[in-house]
Formats: C-alpha cells, sequence, structure tokens
C-alpha cells in the first residue's frame, strides 16, 4: 500500500461517510489512486486495515492536507456531511494546490453556487440528486 | 388533528356547562317548590322546561298546566313562565357554546384535506416532508403532476398548508392512514422519511393495499436496500450514494480530460 506521500496524481477523499464510501468504491474500480482523510480515528484505522490509504486527521487543517499529499495531488473530493467544513476544506486546498480538480458535497442548496464560486468544478446535492432520480421515475408513468 | 390540550379544554368546558345547568335546574326546582309546595308537579315543571327547549310557545301551554293543576295566583304562574324561558335559554345557549367550541377547535381544513385526498385518483401520494421530498414536489408541480403529502406532525402539517400544499396528518405505516391518502387509486407511493424502517414497513402495507402501485423509498443504509424489495419496493434511492457517484465521476472524467 503506497503511503499519501509517496503518490502523485491522486485524488484526495475527505470524509469516509456514505457519499466518501461511494466515492472510494468508483475510484477502486477505476483503478484511480487516491487517499482518504478521516477524522474519527477508529474509522481510519479501520481503513487503513482494510488497505485503503488514509490520513487521520482534520481536512481543514493545511497540515493534514499536506500529509495526503495535496501538492502532487490531481483532485480533490470533499465529502462530509458539514456544509461550512466542506467551504473551509475547499479554500484550503485551493490555497495549496491552485490547480486541484475540486468536485464537493452541499447538503443545503443555498451554499451550492457559494461553493462553485470559491473555486468548486462540481458540487453534489444528495437530495437534489435523488429527487432528480425520483422524478425520472415518476414521470415514466405520468 | 385535535391536541390534548383543546381535547381537555373542550371538556372542561362541557363540564362546567353541565354543572351550570344541573345548578339551574336544582335553583329552579327549589323556587317552584316555595312557590307551588308540590314537589311532583315542580319536577314535571323543570325537567319539561329542559326537554322541550324546541317548542318555544310551550311556556304558554305550561302556563295552562299550571291553571290546570290548580295554580291560580298571578304571581306563581308569571314565576312559572320566567323558570320555565330561562332554562330554554339556557339550555339553548349550552347547545350553542358546545357546538361553537367543536367548531373552534375542529380543524375544519384537515376534514376538508382528507376529502380532497378521499376523491384523488392517479396522484402520488409523498410520505414524509424533508428537503427530497420539498424538492420532488417542485418537480412534480412543474410537471403538473397531483400529490398528497403525509406527514405526522403538526408542524409539518402547517408548513405544507401555508404553501397549500394538499397534506393529511397520519402515521405513514399505518394501513387506515394510507387508505385516507387513497393508496388503492393512486399511480405512485414516494417513502422519503428518514428512517429505513419506517420506509420498509410502509412498502408492505402500501404494496398489499394496492398490487399495481409503482412504490418508491429512500433508503440510508444499502443493507437495507434487499429488505426494501422484498417488502415491495420497486426503487430504491439513497442519496448520499448517488451524490457520492456523480463526485466520483465527475472527477473520473475530469482526469482522462487532463491526462
Amino acid at each position: 500500500m503506497p503511503t499519501a506521500q509517496q503518490l502523485k496524481d491522486h485524488v484526495i477523499v475527505c470524509g469516509y461517510g456514505l457519499v466518501g464510501e461511494k466515492i472510494v468504491e468508483l475510484f477502486q474500480q477505476y483503478h484511480i489512486p487516491f487517499v482518504v482523510v478521516e477524522i474519527d480515528k477508529a474509522k481510519a484505522d479501520y481503513l487503513k486495515e482494510k488497505g485503503i490509504p488514509t490520513v487521520w486527521g482534520d481536512a481543514t487543517a493545511s497540515r493534514t492536507l499536506k500529509e495526503a499529499g495535496i501538492e502532487k495531488a490531481k483532485a480533490i473530493a470533499i465529502a462530509t456531511d458539514d456544509d461550512a467544513k466542506n467551504l473551509f476544506i475547499l479554500i484550503t486546498a485551493k490555497s495549496l494546490n491552485d490547480h486541484i480538480i475540486i468536485a464537493t458535497r452541499a447538503n443545503n442548496d443555498i451554499v451550492v453556487n457559494k461553493l462553485k464560486e470559491a473555486g468548486a468544478g462540481f458540487v453534489a446535492a444528495p437530495n437534489k440528486s435523488a429527487s432528480d432520480e425520483l422524478f425520472r421515475e415518476l414521470s415514466k408513468g405520468a | 388533528m385535535e391536541s390534548p390540550e383543546q381535547s381537555e379544554d373542550t371538556f372542561n368546558i362541557m363540564l362546567l356547562s353541565v354543572v351550570i345547568v344541573v345548578a339551574i335546574l336544582l335553583v329552579s326546582l327549589a323556587i317552584l317548590w316555595l312557590i307551588t309546595k308540590n314537589a311532583y308537579l315542580d319536577a314535571y315543571f323543570v325537567l319539561d322546561a329542559f326537554f322541550d327547549a324546541q317548542n318555544t310557545a310551550a311556556s304558554s301551554s305550561l302556563a295552562s298546566l299550571a291553571f290546570s293543576l290548580g295554580v291560580f295566583k298571578l304571581s306563581s304562574i308569571f314565576a312559572i313562565v320566567v323558570i320555565d324561558n330561562i332554562s330554554r335559554i339556557l339550555i339553548t345557549s349550552f347547545i350553542f357554546a358546545a357546538v361553537i367550541d367543536y367548531l373552534r377547535y375542529a380543524n375544519i381544513e384537515e376534514l376538508i384535506n382528507e376529502a380532497r385526498a378521499k376523491i384523488s385518483r392517479s396522484h402520488v401520494v409523498i410520505c414524509g416532508y424533508n428537503e427530497l421530498s420539498q424538492q420532488l414536489m417542485e418537480r412534480l408541480d412543474k410537471k403538473g403532476i397531483k400529490y398528497v403529502v403525509v406527514v405526522r406532525s403538526l408542524e409539518k402539517a402547517k408548513q405544507l398548508s401555508s404553501q397549500h400544499v394538499l397534506n393529511l396528518v397520519l402515521d405513514f405505516t399505518d394501513e387506515q392512514s394510507l387508505k385516507k391518502a387513497s393508496i388503492e387509486k393512486a399511480q405512485a407511493v414516494v417513502f422519503a422519511s428518514e428512517s429505513d424502517s419506517d420506509n420498509t414497513l410502509g412498502a408492505l402495507v402500501a404494496r398489499r393495499l394496492n398490487p399495481k402501485i409503482k412504490i418508491i423509498a429512500r433508503l440510508k443504509d444499502e443493507r437495507t436496500r434487499k429488505k426494501a424489495y422484498i417488502a415491495g419496493v420497486d426503487m430504491a434511492v439513497i442519496p448520499e450514494y448517488l451524490a457520492g457517484l456523480e463526485m466520483g465521476d465527475f472527477i473520473r472524467r475530469q482526469m482522462a480530460y487532463n491526462k
């Protein structure tokens, strides 16, 4: 298992909740190199045990992102369930690597534009994604 | 739906009214006894006054009866007529107060909503009100698809009513509740609450009530998916997974493009 420092052109996944879990699953499927940043020690240890490159720490801190190799990373997926935290991580990541590709999660519709203005290339809102899916399904019968 | 405080308030008003009426009847009986010294006759007058409230002209016949029974003093007859009419006024007031009190606390809007839901056809039943259902409702409005929202809390019902959304305050895991939402005539039901177990249970009940209905459930835990499908769900959605897939896919495509 490569350490975060050895990785290059990788993706940093911040937060291993439901969203982060699915992102990791997809990256594993497509053999995209990645490292997870997880604030929960028990969860971080569990991921390490599973052979998933993981940095234990707070992703809002520059030090943690540097430890995850932000300067050499190609992209960052910010997936925590706290919008303010996501914005903070985004700004920190952008200040450490201006060319990084950023995809972030927004739990509230109001912050979507703010996250885009701050430099997010893509903003995913779980409820919006789900309502789109549900509507497509319901429209079939209409 | 009547709250416990409202029920208690109504009960207290009713109880107080009954106590007042009984007290008035007893006082009336006592006054009549002082006039006529005939307890049987007095009891008859009072009960007649109490039960014969519909007949407004009855006071004169009561007076006639008093004459026929030998009560000839003008003051006695006058007292009988006055007490009789006061009793009538009080009884009428009591009934009127009870009706007004019922109307004050009965949620007329809820009754209207139940009637509207009952006649709904080919509609969508949305169980649970949160950001997901809110966004879905906006899309259904644009498409002109009719829907009924079933919620458990009065507070959420008030929010929906203020937006002129047809809503019912019910437990959507209950058969009778789903029947009130006219589930048998609906084209689809969306269980959008944040409880996987409630959504799965609701799906089970809905499937039993309408084998042809399209059932969609929102889930939080992937492990629940299989159980949801067994319960009769046609499509299960985990919002966080969809968002994760979208984010991962965006990064994958961007990385391939920038290579």
